[in-house]
């Protein structure tokens, strides 16, 4: 991911550097965009309805391989309505030149293996299978052979032989269109597919080209962003609180900030807070922010869970044998006696249950199931739906 | 080789062919109703399908024989522009394609959205 974000990093730099020697702002607007990217275009990869003339003119997408560019919508396929002018037969292909009145393409229609295939001469075929065969493969044929003046309808994808451009159709038929219908149809909604779809700017969401931004800030002051440290913190937090010679049961947020090695991670020059930061030491609240959301994440994680003591304490779940799971397991064989109950209960039931109890009023729902699906790896509780429990004894 | 393609056959009016409002020269695709047809000279008249003009034009059919002609039918004609004795317009066809019950008002409309939409693109340019 980096090295992707890199590439486009540079983009940023040149397109910066470009920006003010490029005249009008449609220039701008058209920036090639990273391949990484390309799939949140609605055009990307779909066949896209174009002006044989327009095809003709796209040249090779800048930032990425396969594509080419219109504006800078990345167009692989194409697909294409118009009278046939020029037929070449070749062994294993058709070569068709397709006029719309714009422009004239060659597009290669690739001739059917399955056709020889289907209609082989089988060993104990009867003679008039044989006949029955051939003919039916000799109309086949016909059928993918067209005539000058059809209108074919062709789709396929783009590419480039010898310096030119062309069609290598996935799909390509006649249109049984005495009366012009689709050909009319198309020339009256190419325009507005041009106006709505094509001529408008692919542009990234806003909150991508945020990201994209702190992203290239932190490269070039080489800080370190928040998400990471709140990562690196979280991991250390998981390993120290699952040693068992810790021995730490319960802890308080600003517990943690005794700890050097925590102090160390959250405490280091960090892109989010530079602006805040004083000279020599991290901001206090930069410390806290960070401590907070990696237990936040733990919580998540179901390895600790908030005491009913005290809004900043935090219990530790070390095993199957802590007192959470234990008292789940109560409320369990206590509660499935019951007839309501009989076909196990539900996890937010569990949850509502322990809420009942001074010690876990503030546990959440995440930990209940994970603590849920820690008790069934110890064969104490059968989940009997995805949400459902049933103790075992 | 494989790149022998012919030049594209811009779609022209029949009306605008034989005014020269515009300069048209070399390869068209036009919309007409098929006048007469001589076999022997290979050559067809056909004039407007709209009713309230006549223009007339020939089309040289040597390219396009067997040409299935039915006077009053409607044509589709793709080819190239020449002029004959008297500067004459002839329409040298390559392809034709029959098109009766075409919608001609329709055929129109989009001509001139499609018209419109490049008039713009080229404005903005």
């Amino acid at each position: 991911m980096c090295a992707k974000f890199t590439l486009f990093c540079l983009n940023i730099n040149i397109s910066d550097e470009m920006g003010p020697e490029k005249s009008g702002i449609s220039d701008t607007e058209f920036l090639p965009i990273p391949k990484q990217f390309w799939h949140l275009d609605p055009v990307n990869r779909s066949y896209a309805k174009m002006y044989i003339a327009d095809i003709l003119q796209l040249e090779r997408y800048p930032t990425g391989e396969g594509a080419f560019a219109y504006k800078n919508h990345p167009i692989y396929r194409v697909d294409i309505i118009g009278w046939l002018v020029r037929v070449e037969e070749r062994t294993s292909m058709f070569q068709y030149g397709v006029d719309d009145g714009t422009g004239v393409i060659n597009c290669c229609c690739w001739k059917s293996k399955k056709v020889d295939e289907q209609f082989g001469i089988g060993d104990g075929a009867a003679f008039s299978d044989i006949v029955l065969g051939k003919v039916a493969n000799h109309e086949m044929r016909q059928s993918l052979c067209f005539e000058l003046g059809d209108v074919i309808h062709v789709r396929g994808r783009l590419k480039h032989y010898r310096n030119r451009l062309e069609v290598s159709a996935s799909y390509y038929r006649k249109l049984e269109d005495p009366c012009c219908r689709t050909e009319i149809y198309r020339m009256e909604a190419l325009p507005n597919l041009y106006e709505n779809v094509y001529d408008r700017p692919f542009v990234l969401p806003s909150h991508m080209v945020k990201e994209l931004k702190v992203e290239k800030e932190a490269k070039r002051t080489g800080l370190t962003r928040e998400a990471h440290l709140i990562d690196q913190l979280f991991n250390y937090l998981q390993s120290h609180l699952a040693d068992r010679h810790t021995g730490i049961r319960n802890f308080h947020l600003n517990e943690l900030e005794t700890i050097d090695a925590v102090m160390t991670i959250a405490s280091s020059p960090c892109l989010e807070y530079r602006n805040e930061r004083g000279i020599g030491s991290a901001p206090s609240k930069q410390i806290r922010s960070i401590i907070k959301q990696a237990v936040q994440r733990l919580e998540k994680d179901g390895c600790v869970y908030r005491s009913g003591m005290s809004q900043d304490m935090y219990e530790v779940v070390h095993s199957s044998t802590s007192s959470l799971d234990q008292t789940i397991l109560e409320i369990l064989r206590y509660d499935c006696q019951l007839i309501k109950y009989e076909g196990g209960c539900h996890y937010m039931h569990v949850m509502d249950r322990l809420h009942g109890d001074r010690d876990f009023q503030n546990v959440s729902a995440d930990t209940v199931r994970l603590a849920l699906s820690r008790l069934e790896e110890c064969s104490e509780v059968i989940s009997a739906t995805s949400k459902h429990f049933i103790p075992v004894r | 080789m494989a790149w022998n393609l012919p030049a594209c056959g811009k779609i022209v009016r029949l009306s605008e062919l034989m005014e020269g409002s515009s300069e048209v020269t070399g390869h068209v695709r036009i919309l007409a109703r098929l006048q007469s047809y001589d076999c022997i000279k290979q050559q067809a008249v056909v004039c407007n399908v709209e009713r309230n003009c006549n223009h007339q034009l020939l089309i040289d059919t040597r390219l396009v024989e067997p040409f299935h002609a039915r006077a009053g039918s409607v044509f589709q004609f793709l080819g190239e522009i020449d002029y004959g004795e008297n500067a004459q317009i002839i329409l040298r066809a390559r392809v034709v394609r029959c098109v009766d019950g075409v919608d001609v008002a329709m055929y129109n409309k989009a001509l001139d959205a499609q018209r419109r939409f490049f008039a713009k693109r080229n404005m903005q340019t």
